[in-house]
């Protein structure tokens, strides 16, 4: 926080030379972007709008589709500006943000929830909803995070984010349209349908910033400390309150008229930061007006790349900001993240309960084997307990060829997710850290979307060997980027991991956008998906099982790991030897498993996490257990997958992060 | 009376077509002993799949498919999707309660087809990657491309070499002739009809619209389109020029219609989510609109289906010229 502090004499001259070269940025963008759209009508066009000479209908395309986009930009954008503005200062947490901090996806959640309901509603109700749901989201994660500890605030952010989004996707499913649409939204956009949303929450927006003005002073008491601000008089709790709830007001708002959009919200008050502005009195109108020259900005590009006039779909600005987005915050992280390598990671954990460990085993073996009954017995066509022992029909028969398989291979992945989840913990001293949460199936999708856009003609067979590669690519990445001054601080770890997860997704919805409906059965396989699996589908499982027995072999490093830093150096662990092992081996896990059923999330978090409950914290116990508990899990998701809407399937991905959204709620609980 | 036994000797065959044990009925006899020889039917992935005799029982997993089959005389023992088929295209006999819902065109249910016992399953070639191992395990499957591409036929060929091939495999050849007779007669017809109203060359754009995340999408037809090329046949004129992709059709948003709105407008929208009437309404651009103001902007019947076989080419024909006043 040396940047926000460090306001100096200099701050007014260079206030003004920053925002007035931002408005004339944002001034130059709103002339291109005005320019750009569908009919082809451009600013030549429009400028004899201004001298009365215009052709007829000009207007009408001014006022009914350029206007409304160009305002929604600028409410977005600034909104978001000031909102990660707010945030970064009341959490003194530079790579806190509304995406970050999941604001953005509780509002989306509650917007997508309504209109799931059948609620038609205006602007203005559907941002108090929105702010709700974003408020909730947020205390969520304050809740769960703490306020010291910067990177665990950020990736409990992430991991609510992550089980919101899911739950907004599968609202989006049950209520089915055209699939193709559905895959792009909650990507954040600023079409509009006319100005009216725009128009309205600009009021909205422009008075919660005038609000922030109004806390500007105490607002920069607070960067210098509570204790500080207190000694000078400043009501800290009610003016951190205060900033939080107009942060998540300004969020709510950007929502209800774009989605979710990400990264604005971080990269506009960081860049700020970085210019050398540290009062907030010029710091709030610096960080709108970057934010609006970032949003329509990133619009202008979208559209001049995928030019709308020419017939192009549409490339959401948040897809955009993403990809731009993605690098910058794995660059912060990398800043940010060092120094808090003791302090920084580990989760208290809840007062354990220990259950004797043949008791833990026997239940976990007994929840899996229940589980894998009644996968038997659930599904299309009926099977009874009877025909399992001794399938005499001819049907029976084939359908338990059916599923047996695939429940065969949703144990030994869950088993694998299981294990990495294990795996990763271990080295980030984190209880929430999981392998999709850093990035590691993202990398797999990338992959698998590259390779049929490069390869169209490749054969199937070849798209989780390439996910596969993918998966491990995608650590190396993170390990070259965190590796750090001889160190391997897991909380940056963790950050970077997050950046790339980002960076992944977009580029998967990039590549989606451009190749179309080709790509549907890769987004089917991305959802993370049990359907149609068979035996062959276990080869891409036996060298991760291989790598979890050896993870259970080398349990004690795994252990002396969770002492922190100097006690293992001193009993003579190569210390970040020892990380690099373990986390390839928890990429091998994670990947195989996104080879074998796709992008599964939360069974690396849930499943170690009760393990851990059950037998302690000791590996050589906890391993086993986790990895019973995973396949259960996965079992679990993929007979209430095939059951539910039968017979229409759900993907399994989707159950696991239904259930791991309550789990992780109960943690948060827990964990206070 | 006589209606009454017709009536009752349909539920009993369409009872039969869906119970999987039920032993053939004599129609079915008959019908296999006069065309027991083996059919073949190359698929869009190369893959020629031959059958002993034509097939009697078959599962269609994409809606073109169904309607093709349903078009030949054939019902189909499962299909996929078939609630969102009823809805969305309404030419042709209707499945609902003579087939077995097999799930979605994505992920068909493995296990509802292993049950129905299929001899034919006729899948569509962006949807299978996934589950084609495990269907080809149940019977043997035939995959099709609906966009044609590589074929070097257009779109609107491609659709009536499909329904050709297709009966070959169900041995209803003499049913695609018959068919496809019916069309050419119907694009003879609806030509005629639209010359004596005087609108023979009219220029037009068809559209389907929806509502997208924010805002209302529409999808304009592009001259490489099935429902372009047929209109085409009809002497009318596609004022589209944009780019279409693979079926034929360019994703865009209000605005792209000023460029063709003095042609006339054809759209579809469900009942349920009609943007012309909502939304849209009250959007300034589309007041403006030249077709708008002149009352061009026509509404075809909300079921038809656009990237269809014959019989939704027929509606297309049959809804446009009804749009026209012809």
């Amino acid at each position: 926080m040396s940047t926000a502090t460090g306001g100096d004499l200099r701050v007014p001259a260079r206030s003004f030379a920053v925002i007035g070269t931002g408005l004339a940025a944002l001034a130059l963008l709103c002339v291109v972007h005005v320019g750009q759209g569908s009919s082809g009508i451009g600013l030549s066009e429009l400028a004899a709008l201004l001298t009365g000479t215009a052709a007829p209908g000009v207007s009408d395309i001014f006022m009914g589709s350029r206007l409304p986009r160009l305002l929604a930009g600028v409410v977005a954008g600034g909104a978001l500006g000031v909102s990660g503005l707010l945030i970064q200062t009341t959490t003194r947490n530079q790579a806190a943000a509304p995406d970050t901090l999941g604001v953005n996806a509780g509002a989306y959640l509650a917007v997508v929830a309504a209109s799931f309901a059948g609620l038609n509603l205006g602007a203005l109700p559907q941002g108090t909803l929105a702010f709700a749901g974003g408020l909730a989201a947020a205390l969520l994660v304050l809740a769960l995070g703490g306020r010291d500890a910067p990177g665990r605030v950020i990736l409990a952010g992430t991991a609510v984010a992550m089980a919101l989004m899911a739950t907004a996707t599968m609202l989006l499913m049950l209520d089915e349209y055209g699939t193709r649409g559905l895959f792009l939204w909650g990507s954040g956009s600023l079409v509009q349908s006319d100005v009216g949303r725009a128009g309205g929450l600009l009021v909205v927006v422009a008075a919660a910033v005038l609000a922030a003005m109004a806390l500007a002073r105490p607002l920069d008491l607070l960067a210098l400390g509570d204790d500080i601000a207190r000694s000078l008089g400043t009501a800290v709790p009610r003016v951190r309150a205060g900033a939080l709830l107009l942060a998540i007001a300004l969020a709510a708002a950007a929502v209800t008229v774009a989605g979710p959009l990400a990264f604005v919200g971080l990269i506009a008050p960081v860049s700020v930061r970085l210019l050398g502005l540290g009062r907030h009195r010029a710091l709030i109108p610096a960080a709108a007006v970057t934010g609006m020259v970032l949003l329509l900005g990133a619009d202008t590009l979208a559209r001049a790349v995928f030019d709308p006039a020419d017939g192009h779909a549409e490339l959401p600005a948040g897809i955009v900001t993403a990809l731009l987005g993605a690098p910058f915050f794995v660059v912060l992280a990398r800043r940010l993240a060092s120094g808090h390598v003791e302090r920084g990671a580990a989760v208290a954990l809840p007062g354990r309960r220990r259950v004797p460990y043949p008791v833990v085993l026997a239940l976990s073996f007994a929840a899996l084997a229940t589980a894998f009954v009644l996968g038997l017995r659930i599904g299309d066509v009926p099977v009874t307990f009877a025909d399992m022992l001794a399938p005499g029909d001819e049907l029976v028969r084939r359908v338990l060829a059916l599923r047996v398989p695939r429940l065969v291979v949703a144990a030994v992945a869950g088993a694998a997710l299981a294990a990495a989840g294990v795996a990763v913990q271990a080295v980030i001293r984190n209880p929430l850290a999981e392998p999709g949460l850093l990035g590691v199936t993202g990398g797999a999708g990338v992959a698998a979307v590259g390779l049929l856009i490069l390869v169209p003609a490749a054969p199937r067979a070849l798209l989780p060997l390439v996910a596969f590669a993918g998966a491990l690519a995608a650590l190396g990445l993170l390990v070259a980027v965190a590796y750090r001054k001889g160190s391997f601080d897991p909380v940056r770890v963790v950050l970077v991991g997050i950046g790339i997860l980002a960076g992944a997704q977009a580029l998967v919805y990039f590549a989606a956008l451009k190749a179309g409906m080709a790509l549907a059965a890769a987004l089917t396989w991305m959802s993370g998906s049990t359907y149609a699996r068979s035996s062959d589908d276990l080869a891409w499982l036996a060298l991760p099982m291989l790598a979890a027995v050896l993870l259970w072999l080398a349990a004690r490093p795994l252990d002396l790991l969770a002492l922190g830093e100097d006690l293992p150096r001193s009993l003579g662990l190569p210390l970040n030897g020892a990380r690099m092992a373990i986390l390839s081996a928890g990429a091998l896990l994670a990947g195989g498993a996104a080879a074998a059923v796709g992008s599964v999330g939360f069974v690396g978090l849930v499943a170690p996490h009760l393990a851990r409950r059950l037998v302690g914290p000791g590996h050589r116990r906890l391993l086993p257990a986790a990895m019973l508990l995973g396949a259960a899990l996965v079992v679990a998701a993929d007979s209430l997958g095939r059951w539910l809407l039968a017979p229409k399937e759900l993907p399994s991905g989707l159950i696991v992060a239904l259930v791991g959204t309550p789990y992780l709620i109960w943690l948060l609980r827990r964990s206070r | 009376m006589l209606r009454r036994v017709v009536a009752v000797l349909a539920l009993a065959m369409a009872a039969a077509a869906c119970g999987s044990t039920a032993a053939p009925t004599a129609g079915q006899a008959t019908r296999g002993a006069a065309a027991a020889k083996p059919v073949s039917i190359k698929g869009a992935d190369g893959v020629a799949v031959e059958l002993k005799a034509p097939a009697t029982k078959v599962v269609s997993l994409e809606w073109t498919y169904t309607e093709d089959l349903l078009a030949l005389g054939v019902t189909p023992v499962g299909v996929a999707d078939v609630d969102n088929y009823e809805t969305w295209v309404t030419a042709g006999e209707r499945v609902n309660g003579r087939t077995t819902d097999v799930g979605t065109r994505q992920e068909p249910s493995l296990e509802k087809i292993t049950a129905l016992a299929p001899d034919l399953i006729v899948a569509e070639k962006f949807r299978v990657g996934q589950n084609l191992d495990a269907l080809k395990q149940i019977a043997p499957v035939v995959v099709l491309d609906y966009t044609g591409e590589g074929t070097g036929r257009t779109q609107y060929a491609h659709m009536r070499q499909t329904l050709k091939d297709l009966a070959v495999v169900v041995g209803r050849q003499a049913e695609a002739d018959r068919v496809l007779a019916g069309l050419d007669a119907k694009i003879a017809e609806v030509k005629g009809r639209l010359e004596k109203a005087g609108k023979a060359g009219t220029d037009y754009t068809v559209t389907q619209g929806y509502t997208g995340e924010n805002a209302p999408v529409l999808r304009l037809l592009a001259d490489n389109s099935l429902a372009a090329q047929v209109l085409a046949e009809a002497g009318l004129k596609n004022a589209w020029k944009g780019k279409g992709d693979s079926w034929g059709m360019t994703e865009t948003d209000v605005e792209a219609l000023k460029q063709v709105d003095k042609a006339t407008l054809l759209y579809v929208a469900s009942d349920k989510d009609n943007v012309f009437t909502g939304a849209l309404a009250k959007n300034p651009i589309w007041q403006g609109l030249a077709f708008v103001k002149e009352k061009r902007a026509l509404p075809l019947d909300p079921g038809t289906w656009l990237w269809g076989g014959p019989k939704t080419t027929e509606q297309l024909l049959e809804e446009t010229a009804k749009a026209l006043g012809a």
